[in-house]
């Protein structure tokens, strides 16, 4: 559905993104990951047709942005970092607008107002001037906004931004219930966002795509550690448990930290993700007459597999 | 065109749903009625001198209000319609830049031309209220006394493209920022300079005075206000305004370039 192929944007000196090449398929939503100023914004400018790009090309639905763009317009909806509302119109006549310029015919404008207005529950403040709503609210009438022609294509800018939890969650699970009859890419700076809605996440920083793949999977490749976490009581030397267990063979580090409350020691063992001696470690603890209370397995999450991407490349650039 | 109209409605409604509008035709209504009552009252006395006198009284029969009241009053509102119009225009890209709501527009299937032109003409639309408004006016001369219909309808006729012209260098200046006083400051340097423009031509020679003089944008509304229909000066506003909407656009379009 969007075809993305090497694209760089340069404002004056400044790359904001170079070579860039990704693909979305129909009924996907790809989640665009990356810290601030990692190029997001501008890469969704481009597939929108709001900015030109230096080189490259991107095609949504067969047609190209930058010949074709009235079509591409014309299914696409797009929803940027700051709601585009007008303060001085009311929710329902800002929305018929929004519904005229897209190009919906004029029998239809009422209906699609109404519904897009009910999927992202403004409905109760239809006669409302937006410049007195809520930032939320007019969170969700940028949304609507987006939905408002019932595009194809859908391009969310960090839509969940301004939001409270309860909020938050609607958000994505409305979302969620768009796949299928619409293609969605929408950035984020917060991870749990995309593993929560995302069938394939696309990680960007400074301007470079450094990785692509569905959440899990992105996790598994870059987790090569886990951390077991011990809880013991009992413990009357630090230094005999930690040499205790970094003598168990597949261990590559033992961190102990002592609870004065409870009299506890937790020791985090540092492990490949390929560790099955787990149960070499409780019997250790057990003939040692240590009391074991916990011990679980921590699994890397998006969060840490992202900063460690993010990192490595900071790391190759030093070199 | 749905689409002209489109834009030109919602720029109705807030133009009206701000005090701008409210604000500048007010303004423009005090303004123009004070002129009105200085050019008026000095007509009434220079009349009642003139008639209290029989040698002049030949002068008597030539005196007539569309030159000594019409004109100097069309030319005096042309003035503070110059002085007015940038804080009309100011706000209408402007704002849209500061907001964000240009990201709406430029990437919906609404043509570069369909903006221009829907904003322009809602723009229009305001200074025609101001212009009908001040009718007023003319009902007040036309109760008192009798005045020649071709100065009237061609003053208006004036009044209405250097309007369109002046409208144009708003429109385009409010492109350029996010900024709406930098907007209508920009937009008061452009018309005010052309307005003195043609002041320059008493110390040029030859060609360049001539170019000065044909340049300056209130010296075609001399023959408006006179009654005559000149096909130069109409042709000079009517170029104006195109060339000011043209600028408009290639302005419009440059943000995808720019940033």
């Amino acid at each position: 559905m969007i075809e993305v192929c090497n694209l760089t944007k340069n404002y004056g000196d400044f790359t904001a993104i170079s070579n860039v090449s990704f693909s979305v398929k129909a009924g996907e939503i790809v989640g665009f990951l990356g810290p601030n100023a990692a190029g997001k914004t501008t890469t969704m400018r481009v597939i929108t047709g709001y900015l030109s790009p230096s080189a490259g090309c991107v095609k949504v639905d067969g047609y190209d942005v930058y010949e074709q763009g009235m079509q591409v317009k014309k299914i696409t909806g797009y929803l940027p970092e700051k709601p585009p509302v007008y303060p001085d119109l009311s929710v329902r006549s800002y929305l018929k607008f929004v519904a005229e310029i897209k190009g919906v015919a004029s029998r239809e404008i009422a209906k699609n107002v109404e519904s897009a207005m009910e999927k992202t529950a403004i409905s109760n403040v239809a006669y409302k001037l937006i410049g007195n709503l809520s930032k939320g609210y007019q969170q969700r009438v940028g949304l609507a906004q987006a939905l408002v022609h019932n595009p194809k294509v859908l391009i969310l800018d960090e839509p969940t931004v301004g939001l409270d939890p309860t909020q938050i969650i609607e958000v994505r699970n409305l979302i969620k219930s768009l796949k299928d009859s619409h293609t969605v890419v929408l950035s984020t700076h917060i991870l749990p966002e995309v593993s929560m809605t995302c069938s394939r996440v696309v990680i960007i920083n400074k301007g470079n795509i450094i990785a692509e793949d569905t959440p899990a999977n992105l996790t598994k490749k870059v987790a090569t550690d886990e951390t077991i976490e011990l809880l013991v009581s009992g413990v009357s030397d630090d230094r005999k448990l930690k040499e205790m267990l970094v003598d168990i063979s597949g261990v590559r580090s033992v961190d102990i930290s002592y609870n004065e409350e409870d009299k506890t020691h937790k020791a985090s063992i540092l492990v490949k993700s390929s560790f099955d001696n787990a149960p070499a470690v409780a019997q250790k603890i057990i003939a040692a007459n240590f009391k074991l209370h916990k011990m679980n397995t921590i699994e890397l999450s998006l969060e840490e597999a992202f900063l460690r991407l993010v990192n490595t490349m900071k790391g190759d650039e030093r070199k | 065109m749905r689409n002209i109209w489109s834009i030109f409605k919602k720029e109705i409604i807030s133009f009206f749903s701000s005090p701008i509008a409210y604000m500048l035709i007010t303004v423009y209504l005090v303004l123009a009625g004070y002129f009105f009552y200085l050019g008026f009252v000095r007509f009434a006395n220079y009349v009642n001198a003139v008639a209290s006198n029989p040698q002049y009284a030949q002068q008597l029969a030539q005196l007539s209000l569309a030159d000594h009241v019409l004109r100097p009053l069309s030319y005096n509102i042309c003035i503070v319609v110059l002085l007015l119009i940038p804080m009309l225009t100011m706000r209408l890209y402007s704002e849209e830049n500061k907001m964000g709501t240009m990201e709406l527009l430029l990437t919906s299937p609404i043509s570069y031309m369909e903006i221009v032109l829907g904003k322009f003409l809602a723009s229009l639309f305001v200074y025609a209220v101001m212009m009908v408004f001040s009718a007023v006016y003319l009902g007040i001369i036309m109760s008192y006394g009798k005045i020649e219909n071709g100065p009237v309808i061609t003053s208006y006729l004036g009044l209405f493209l250097v309007g369109m012209s002046f409208l144009s260098v708003g429109n385009f200046t409010s492109t350029l920022t996010k900024n709406q006083v930098v907007a209508a400051v920009l937009g008061f340097g452009i018309l005010l300079l052309f307005w003195v423009l043609g002041w320059g031509a008493a110390n040029a020679e030859g060609r360049i005075a001539g170019l000065l003089a044909s340049l300056s944008i209130t010296d075609h509304f001399d023959s408006f206000s006179k009654g005559v229909l000149a096909m130069k000066d109409v042709m000079y506003y009517l170029s104006f305004t195109f060339i000011g909407l043209f600028l408009t656009k290639i302005s419009l379009e440059s943000t995808k370039w720019r940033l």
